[in-house]
């Protein structure tokens, strides 16, 4: 590997292109990623596609009200996300690709999450032990 | 729960759900059965089909706890999916099970949902022309 | 370091995460019988089942499972996804263990572990 700088390795990037509510794969990618994180592991998101709608800044805090349970707290996608960013305290990142921001109009993230070109996708990859491409898109 | 009047200006319609499990954490409540709970006053006849897969959606059991832990947060507003199935039951919906899915995956008749009708595949089918529409939602 | 680093013998060590299954279409078992083929061919296999992929445990005769098994593949069943879908009410391949999603972190976080997701 070039470069004289001592690069930071990841223990698990996530590349996650498949859409949320296609299927319980958002699930899944955010349980690994929590159970990596437990033993004490590090992971990235690297979110694509229809993906990249999980962190838009316009869903707020909260979902939409349940009209069946008024009261009841339901979190949004991004403040999940957002939260699991500062629990992770360093250790869980999320990277929107901008390509694919651009491609779906969801440009509006909310501010923990990093904005990367897709010319930088093998940098990313290179920048992790582990990956694993969860397709989709 | 009581049954919710029918008034509204809709069509009979019948809506077959044949893909199951599409969004966990970032759905919560708001799945595709809580859409027709939310939605059926409008119509002046709805009811449900499920197929393939989708009937685990109307089978009882006791182990599944709809709560993931992620960071800090206990997320425990995910989708309990037999519970809307009893939903739909108490609401007036039929709820009809595709009898050779529940079969082909193991499962006996007697766990489904108590009020769920439970029919071969050409019994499904042949419901349809009671039904202004049938939809695959 | 080299993510590369070839294991002992020449063989490696896969991970391969099936969230389709035998439901989602006639071409569904391929990926798992690309399991039998690593496995036959002398890697280390361990399949997680998840999601809607935990429908290729149910029952003793799924030919995919039976033949990863016959060529020594490990396969696990997410425990948080076979609930999900009530699957404690059927029969699972006596081939087959339900696991937590610990599992699945501890072996993708392997030295040598190569991971793939279906």
């Amino acid at each position: 590997m070039a470069g004289g700088m001592e690069r930071r390795l990841w223990d698990l990037l996530l590349i996650l292109t498949a859409a949320p509510h296609s299927g319980d794969v958002v699930t899944s990618a955010l349980r690994l990623s929590q159970a990596v994180l437990d033993k004490g592991g590090s992971v990235r998101v690297w979110a694509c596609g229809y993906a990249t709608m999980m962190t838009q800044d316009t869903f707020g805090d909260t979902k939409l009200p349940n009209t069946r349970d008024p009261e009841g707290h339901y979190p949004s996608p991004s403040a999940i996300v957002r939260r699991m960013i500062a629990d992770g305290r360093g250790r869980f990142a999320w990277i929107a690709c901008t390509a694919c921001t651009e491609e779906r109009g969801a440009t509006h993230h909310i501010p923990q999450v990093r904005h990367r070109s897709p010319l930088r996708l093998a940098t990313t990859v290179v920048g992790a032990r582990q990956t694993l491409y969860l397709g989709g898109a | 729960m009581t049954t919710t009047a029918r008034t509204g200006p809709g069509p009979s319609v019948l809506c077959v759900l044949d893909r199951a499990y599409r969004g966990a954490v970032e759905a919560q409540f708001f799945h595709a059965l809580y859409g027709l709970l939310d939605l059926h006053g409008q119509f002046e006849r709805m009811d449900v089909a499920l197929r393939g897969a989708a009937v685990t959606m109307a089978v009882e059991e006791d182990i599944y706890r709809p709560s993931v832990r992620l960071g800090t947060m206990v997320l425990d507003t995910l989708p309990d999916y037999r519970g809307s199935v009893r939903d739909l039951v108490a609401e007036g919906f039929e709820v009809l099970v595709d009898r050779d899915a529940v079969t082909a995956l193991g499962f006996a008749p007697e766990r489904l949902v108590t009020g769920t009708t439970c029919l071969a595949p050409a019994e499904l089918a042949g419901r349809w022309p009671r039904y202004d529409q049938v939809w695959f939602v | 370091m080299d993510a590369r680093t070839a294991p002992p013998e020449g063989t490696a060590s896969y991970f391969l995460i099936e969230s389709k299954g035998n439901w989602a279409g006639p071409d569904a078992g391929a990926f798992l019988l690309d399991g039998v083929a690593l496995a036959e061919a002398g890697h280390r296999v361990r399949v997680f089942l998840i999601e809607d992929g935990v429908f290729s445990a149910v029952g003793t005769g799924t030919p995919e499972v039976e033949r990863l098994a016959a060529a020594g593949a490990e396969i696990l069943v997410d425990d948080f996804s076979a609930a999900q879908r009530a699957l404690d009410g059927t029969t699972l391949s006596p081939h087959v263990r339900l696991v937590g999603m610990d599992a699945a972190a501890a072996a993708l976080t392997e030295e040598d572990c190569r991971g793939v997701w279906h």
